[in-house]
């Protein structure tokens, strides 16, 4: 059976209409933490020996289509340029905002802000290429203060961890602030057969209480702020199900770089962090996933490069793998992030609190939170 | 031609250049047989194998195929050393390219050709007989595509025909509403039911359900070729294909893709009696006779049930609405899938912004318009004779289109439509698809999405989202799926037209959509040898035929071309869908027929 390819559009044009044949084609999608969306795209090309292809340029457009629906936009990053072929990668829309300040204009007279909103809509006057939908905040991170300028992902962030949402840019531009799905919804979920996959547990990143140190918005400056302690769940609440199974473990968060803020916002981010990050133990292992043993939630065999475009945010039900602590004979976890490519057809899947597991994760993901911690400074 | 020992010899040629028997003046050269290394190769299946639980051993599912690597040992002789440099010049310069090889079969007048990727040479050295004897040993190796292909373009157009009848006559043969007239196939029993008549399976019914039907005066088909019956099934599992007919005892041509929902849930079929001869020109219909096929009939007698609707004779073809959209189903030859070209004229009209779409079409009654599959609530609908679908209607209405899951291939689905706003402003669009048993209770999950994108004030056609269907894994195949659409913004409150929807598979279909503006031809070219990628133009020159012709100003649509698709064809059916402004235009395929190793034609 003859199956369609993705067909890939770069600075405007398409590149089977080109001189050169290209493949080796694989992309994905992510749903955070840390911004999600388009992620990555890659291929390869051939090239002369002599002449570069002008199409390929760092910061060209990449668009890919499956049929005639755009699933994947992006830019490309810098090419590599070998003996006869070039090969190719090119980072998704959300990842723009590493490049935008959080200002309120256009220019540079204008001010810092600190309203995703204002930020981001005078981010696309600037060149950034996105749309706003109304699940985007349209209020101050913290009210009443005058903020340093963050960039514009650690703003997004910052407030998707305080309202505990994730933020995605999908491939149209659309930014959108998304809460996790909790309870597969018939339509946006999927499950696997028994017996195609297993998941292992790792309980490194599972704590039973998030306490945050933070500073109580008050008069003055931080310095004088009362520093205070939030926790989530109450240290002196009953124990939950996953306290029962998996014990009492205490992890502290110092917030306090992150400006003074009220009691309840700090139980909040607690509370989010808890929920996201702490709550149940994380997964070892992705999945690797063909037509045969991923089933959308009527049933029917899925297509891995629909599943890759559309994935990411939605449910998984892997029956065979019984929860430890709902003692149901299925899990669920949240798509955290969806790839396909061309040499196999089939979809690589990542669950949500997947654990870095090699050193090259665990220093990655240092990196990662160096690079977005919002901060915010107080001026009189 | 060389004949040896009596037998005619063919060819082997590399590019032009003979290697069975060539070689000119002072050299020759001679293809050597497989004690040598002669070896034709086999396309490398891509397998991939699946690790799983459920069963011993590991699911394989072949991707595609690698290619090819055929191996033809020469021996060059000639008198002397500068004779036998130029034979290696000759040899050399067909290789390491894109080349052909061509084999001829001088017995059958037949040849065929391999699509060589590139090549390389190997001399073997050869116990000094390039010394002693003026003779050198090389081997050919040549990277090939995996199938080889005919030597003959196959080209096949069908006009559309222009405009369907300005009204409909339609004459009801059969109102099915008493037994008068209906026999049951052998040891089957008949029902009367609620305006139905229903065959019942018998205790040695096999996998049929079938019933007769003698008309009380022979009908004139003449002015009323196109027959379609109105039918459903009950309790039965896993229908095979769906409705047939024999019209006077001759099998009648069913006109494939046409299925639509009547009243009542029953789906209709349309047959035409003008092809296959079940009627002569002048004849008349006497009998119908009407059965389906299941995988699984249950052996219980009573159980299991075809049910005639209604029978009616019309002089109008199943068109979609206008000859702006047309479906054209061709054969394709060869037992590989080919690259196929797909080519659209008309000789007057500009072609417009034009969709073509390609898909295999032996195993479905799959079409891609959906505006005759509207059910009640039905938005009001205006007669357009610029609308591709015939009609528009107002998208802030809600639109539910019921969709015979027969007619749905197991796909993923992109929802197309042709819509516009006088007021162009920006609007949001809402879909939403559930599956419907044959109970008519709507199961399982609901598929949903919307789009988003600013309008124009003339037609334009674009995607509105992405669908799996069916939404609910069906054993029978038997039900529906309701798909609702609704323009859910009024921002400018302006008069938003809808024309068409489309549902175009994507998984095995190919889509192109070209701006082709004020262009009367658009080609989608299949790869070829000497341009490895397939190619798109629009022309204006309308004379010559499907591939030739003036052709000096075609130019690729740069900048034009909205959806790319790689059109290949499965051997079997293919059918191929075009939208476009032109009423009636020209469809037409060309392809090299694809075959394992020998090509057959």
């Amino acid at each position: 059976m003859l199956l369609s390819s993705p067909q890939l559009m770069v600075g405007g044009e398409w590149l089977t209409a080109d001189e050169y044949s290209w493949g080796d084609l694989s992309f994905s999608r992510s749903y955070g933490p840390g911004g999600g969306g388009c992620k990555e795209l890659s291929f390869r090309m051939t090239s002369s020996f002599l002449a570069r292809n002008p199409r390929i340029v760092s910061n060209a457009s990449a668009m890919l289509f499956y049929g005639g629906r755009r699933i994947w936009s992006g830019d490309l990053q810098d090419p590599e340029w070998q003996a006869g072929e070039v090969t190719v990668a090119a980072t998704g829309l959300f990842r723009r905002a590493e490049g935008y300040a959080t200002l309120d204009g256009d220019d540079e007279t204008s001010d810092a802000t600190d309203v995703p909103t204002i930020a981001v809509d005078a981010a696309i006057s600037r060149g950034l290429g996105w749309s706003l939908t109304s699940s985007v905040p349209n209020t101050p991170y913290t009210p009443g203060t005058t903020q340093t300028i963050n960039r514009l992902n650690t703003l997004l962030e910052a407030h998707a961890v305080k309202l505990g949402q994730r933020w995605t840019v999908d491939q149209f531009g659309v930014l959108e602030f998304v809460t996790d799905p909790t309870a597969p919804t018939k339509s946006a979920s999927y499950e696997t057969i028994p017996g195609a996959v297993n998941l292992g547990i790792a309980r490194e990143s599972y704590a039973s209480h998030v306490i945050l140190r933070y500073i109580l918005s008050a008069p003055g400056l931080p310095e004088d702020g009362d520093y205070r302690n939030a926790a989530y769940p109450s240290l002196d609440s009953p124990a939950n199900e996953y306290e029962q199974r998996y014990g009492h473990v205490e992890v502290t968060i110092d917030a306090t770089d992150q400006g003074p803020t009220t009691a309840l916002v700090a139980t909040q981010k607690a509370q989010y962090l808890y929920e996201t990050s702490y709550q149940r133990p994380g997964w070892t292992n992705g999945f690797e996933l063909g037509p045969i043993d991923l089933l959308t939630a009527g049933g029917v065999e899925t297509d891995p490069v629909q599943v890759a475009a559309e994935a990411p945010g939605k449910l998984l039900r892997l029956h065979g793998v019984p929860d430890e602590v709902k003692f149901t004979p299925y899990t669920d976890v949240v798509i955290a992030e969806a790839g396909w490519s061309a040499d196999s057809n089939t979809v690589r899947l990542t669950p949500l609190g997947m654990v870095a597991r090699s050193a090259t994760d665990v220093f990655q993901e240092l990196i990662e939170k160096s690079n977005g911690t919002y901060r915010t400074t107080i001026s009189s | 031609m060389t004949t040896l020992a009596g037998f005619e010899l063919g060819s082997v040629m590399l590019g032009d250049l003979e290697l069975l028997r060539g070689g000119e003046g002072a050299f020759a050269i001679e293809a050597l047989g497989s004690d040598s290394g002669y070896d034709l190769g086999n396309a490398d299946p891509i397998e991939v194998a699946l690790q799983t639980l459920l069963q011993e051993g590991a699911v394989v599912v072949t991707q595609g195929h690698n290619n090819r690597e055929v191996v033809i040992p020469v021996l060059v002789k000639a008198g002397d050393p500068v004779a036998l440099a130029e034979a290696e010049q000759r040899l050399f310069l067909q290789l390491e390219r894109r080349n052909t090889l061509t084999m001829r079969y001088a017995e059958y007048d037949l040849s065929t050709v391999f699509e060589v990727v590139t090549s390389s040479l190997a001399q073997v050295t050869d116990d000094f007989a390039e010394v002693k004897r003026g003779e050198r040993r090389y081997n050919i190796r040549l990277v090939c595509e995996p199938a080889s292909r005919s030597e003959s373009l196959v080209e096949v157009e069908i006009s559309a025909g222009g405009e369907p009848p300005a009204s409909e006559t339609a004459v009801v043969i059969s109102e099915a509403d008493d037994l008068t007239g209906w026999s049951p196939r052998s040891d089957e029993t008949l029902v009367d039911g609620d305006g139905y008549v229903a065959a019942v399976n018998g205790p040695s019914t096999g996998n049929y359900v079938g019933l007769d039907y003698q008309l009380p005066t022979p009908a004139s088909v003449g002015t009323t070729p196109y027959i379609y019956v109105e039918w459903a099934t009950a309790d039965i599992d896993t229908l095979v294909g769906g409705l047939q007919i024999r019209i006077n005892g001759i099998n009648s041509y069913r006109l494939s893709p046409f299925v639509s929902v009547a009243a009542g849930d029953y789906i209709r079929s349309y047959f035409n009696t003008a092809d296959y001869n079940s009627v002569p020109p002048g004849g008349t219909v006497s009998n119908i006779h009407m059965d389906v096929r299941a995988a699984l009939l249950s052996s219980t007698p009573g159980v299991g049930q075809l049910r005639i609707n209604r029978i009616v004779r019309t002089n109008m073809a199943p068109i979609l609405g206008s000859a702006r959209q047309v479906t054209a189903q061709f054969p394709v030859l060869g037992s590989a899938p080919a690259q196929g070209s797909v080519r659209v004229r008309h000789p007057l009209t500009q072609l417009g912004k034009t969709l073509v779409y390609t898909r295999a079409a032996s195993d479905t009654y799959y079409n891609p318009p959906m505006r005759e599959k509207l059910v009640s609530p039905k938005p009001a609908e205006t007669v357009s004779s610029s609308a591709v679908s015939g009609k528009t209607s107002d998208p802030r209405v809600l639109h539910i289109f019921r969709v015979p899951a027969l007619s749905l291939p197991e796909g993923t689905y992109d929802i197309w439509i042709r819509a516009r706003d006088s007021n162009a402003m920006e609007q949001t669009f809402a879909w939403t698809a559930q599956h419907i048993d044959p109970n008519g209770d709507a199961v399982g999950p609901v598929e949903s999405g919307s789009h988003t994108r600013a309008m124009s004030g003339a037609m334009d056609l674009f995607n509105i989202g992405q669908v799996r269907l069916p939404t609910v894994k069906s054993r029978s195949g038997a039900g529906f799926v309701r798909l609702e659409f609704q323009q859910t913004t009024n921002n400018g409150a302006g008069a938003p037209e809808l024309d068409e929807l489309w549902l175009f598979e994507k998984q095995r279909g190919a889509l192109t959509v070209v701006r082709a503006g004020n262009k009367r031809r658009l080609w989608l070219e299949a790869a070829t040898v000497d341009r490895p990628r397939p190619a798109i133009y629009i022309l204006d020159k309308t004379n010559g035929s499907v591939s030739t012709g003036n052709t000096a100003d075609a130019i690729y649509p740069a900048g034009l071309v909205d959806a790319f698709g790689e059109h290949r064809f499965e051997p079997g059916l293919m059918s191929v869908f075009v939208v476009s402004e032109a009423t009636g235009p020209a469809v037409g395929i060309d392809y090299y027929p694809r075959w394992h190793t020998h090509a057959a034609l």
